[in-house]
């Protein structure tokens, strides 16, 4: 699990292809349940997707990602409320505040050896926790608050909150744009030097790269996507409580990349494409899914931690 | 005098919750100095001991002391069985997996106890009533128990570790893996003892917390970030550290509670500790030994 698993280039592509394709056509197919469902995977996205990117390339196994997410929703609920007409507001703050925290935490991450990072977002997501449910003056605790607005933006880019098509775009073009760039960056110099860091720490530093640096600054910047996928959360559902900053999340997050392929551009994607619709489906029979969760979870650590991507295509079997 | 009666206080009370916080800790730090296994579930073995006391004293009709008996002997179990179904199988793989599977573990165990025992905080009533008069402050008698009872275990603990054979091979492993299995240390048996240990003391925590605060699901949660930033700070694997820091830990949430609700201060007590992360980001007895 060292983020430098070896797939072959064309099935990556294949599956990268299919699943954009599948977000993006959704709305001309499906009814509304299926958007409904669709948006709601493409946000779960994002808190993957950022959870892979702090893992195998900041190297910190991070259980905090859902408390990122949970920052980005509360954000962009008071902002929706209080400036509905400022659409960029809400998406840029959402960001940037959670990059910034990030940033904070990052900078003490990146300081520790060994496994502590890792120990150190388990504090945070669980202080997270805490601190959301003793603010419940602002949180409004785990019954939550309403987004006011109706719609965001102004003029012709008014969006309506909410599961409409205008909405489903916004949440999912940013997503396919992150991923689509990802993919074509990877050949490029500074990702080099990015992955050099992140497969062997010691022997960048010693070639002169600022190893704290980048590592600090790839943590904040998968901190700001998972705070603009907890702003889509926001605005998709109007309604944001303090159980988002239950650990559950993160942890469920940590499950969809770990089952899709860590290390991979979208091993993430894919596995939220697994495991969501799976548990959804379990959750209408068995209430307690997260046990189901767990289990697949503790099956996956010790049987396939390559991931789906990794175990079908590595060629490089040990 | 009103102010030092207050202090005085919610002193005791830190140093009673820093007591408990230590015996939850120490298995965390047993368990990652012996397997090198970082027990993300820890809390909620602390949680399954507050609400099966809970269930055994209030729903069976059981004494306190019963439960304080029965409750640590059930975590034991359960200990033998998930170290024989996750800890053993991730004890000698890369760390991650370890982390994973007891990430898994804790969302098996919470929704687990909130489908069988439903999500409502429940307390139970405490086995010893009436107060104690310290200094002129009034404070009640069964938190000088459970504080004793802490300390009693503890004790037990540390004799066990120092002076028994199993003791010397818990303390010996982690020097040396492969040193210890090659002169037959049975290192199978020694990881299983651990995991039950840890187990059981978290439990027995749990049992004692019941009295004191309401036990429900989540509660493993809260502890979580307590009992990891007290074994970072004290260092991993040093048990010594470990105690020390969370009687620490106690006080300061003690000292915040008088100018504060008791839930900010368990935040902001981890806000006052964040410093020493970031200028000992390994712990404040790094490099000691």
């Amino acid at each position: 699990m060292t983020g430098t698993i070896k797939i072959p280039q064309i099935a990556v592509n294949a599956v990268g292809i299919l699943l954009i394709a599948a977000i993006l056509l959704c709305p001309f197919v499906a009814g509304s349940f299926w958007l409904f469902f669709f948006a709601q995977m493409i946000v779960a996205s994002y808190v993957a997707v950022s959870f892979n990117l702090a893992y195998s390339y900041g190297r910190v196994l991070s259980f905090a990602q859902g408390s990122f997410f949970g920052l980005g929703a509360y954000v962009a609920l008071y902002l929706a409320s209080s400036n509905p007409w400022s659409l960029p507001l809400i998406i840029v703050a959402s960001v940037v505040m959670t990059a910034v925290v990030g940033a904070f935490f990052g900078a003490i991450f990146v300081r520790m050896s060994g496994h502590n990072p890792t120990i150190a977002t388990v504090i945070l997501a669980s202080a997270g926790l805490l601190a959301a449910n003793a603010l419940g003056g602002v949180t409004g605790s785990e019954d939550g608050l309403g987004v006011h607005a109706v719609a965001v933006g102004a003029g012709a880019l008014s969006i309506h909150l909410g599961p409409t098509k205008s909405l489903y775009y916004l949440l999912a073009i940013p997503l396919v744009c992150l991923l689509t760039a990802w993919h074509f960056v990877q050949q490029r110099d500074f990702w080099k030097v990015v992955r050099a860091v992140a497969s062997n720490e010691l022997r960048a530093q010693q070639l002169g790269y600022n190893v704290r640096v980048r590592k600090l600054l790839i943590f904040a910047v998968s901190a700001g996507i998972s705070g603009l996928g907890g702003a889509f959360y926001a605005l998709l559902m109007r309604h944001v409580s303090s159980t988002t900053f239950d650990i559950g999340l993160s942890v469920n997050a940590i499950l969809y990349a770990v089952v899709g392929g860590t290390g991979t551009i979208f091993g993430p994607l894919l596995g939220v494409f697994v495991i969501y619709p799976m548990t959804e489906i379990i959750a209408h029979y068995f209430l307690y899914v997260q046990i189901v969760v767990g289990a697949v979870l503790i099956f996956t650590a010790l049987v396939m931690p390559k991931g789906i991507l990794g175990t079908l295509f590595d060629r490089t079997r040990s | 005098m009103q102010l030092f009666n207050e202090l005085f206080f919610e002193l005791l009370n830190g140093v009673v919750w820093g007591l408990i916080l230590a015996m939850i800790a120490l298995g965390l730090c047993l368990i990652y100095g012996l397997m090198g296994v970082i027990n993300i579930a820890h809390g909620s073995f602390y949680m399954v001991g507050a609400v099966a006391g809970v269930y055994v004293v209030n729903h069976l009709g059981a004494n306190f002391w019963m439960a304080l008996l029965v409750v640590p002997l059930l975590l034991g179990a359960i200990g033998l069985v998930l170290n024989a179904v996750v800890f053993e199988q991730v004890v000698r793989r890369d760390p991650t997996i370890g982390l994973l599977a007891t990430a898994g573990l804790l969302l098996i165990i919470d929704n687990g106890m909130l489908a069988i025992f439903g999500g409502t905080p429940e307390s139970i009533a405490p086995p010893v009533l009436g107060g104690v008069s310290i200094f002129g402050v009034f404070y009640p008698a069964y938190r000088l128990v459970a504080a004793g009872i802490a300390i009693v275990v503890l004790g037990l603990t540390w004799l066990f570790l120092r002076f028994t054979v199993y003791g010397l091979w818990m303390r010996a492993t982690p020097q040396s893996r492969d040193l210890a299995s090659a002169i037959g240390i049975p290192i199978g048996r020694v990881n299983q003892l651990t995991v039950v240990l840890g187990a059981m003391t978290a439990g027995l925590a749990g049992v004692l917390v019941a009295p004191i605060s309401a036990a429900y699901f989540q509660m493993g949660l809260t502890i979580l970030a307590a009992s990891f930033m007290v074994v970072v700070i004290g260092g991993l694997g040093n048990l010594l550290g470990v105690v020390g820091i969370a009687l620490l830990f106690g006080v300061i949430r003690g000292l915040l509670s008088v100018v504060m609700p008791p839930t900010w201060a368990e935040v902001a007590v981890l806000l006052v500790l964040l410093p020493i992360m970031y200028f000992k980001p390994n712990g404040i007895f790094e490099g000691w030994k």
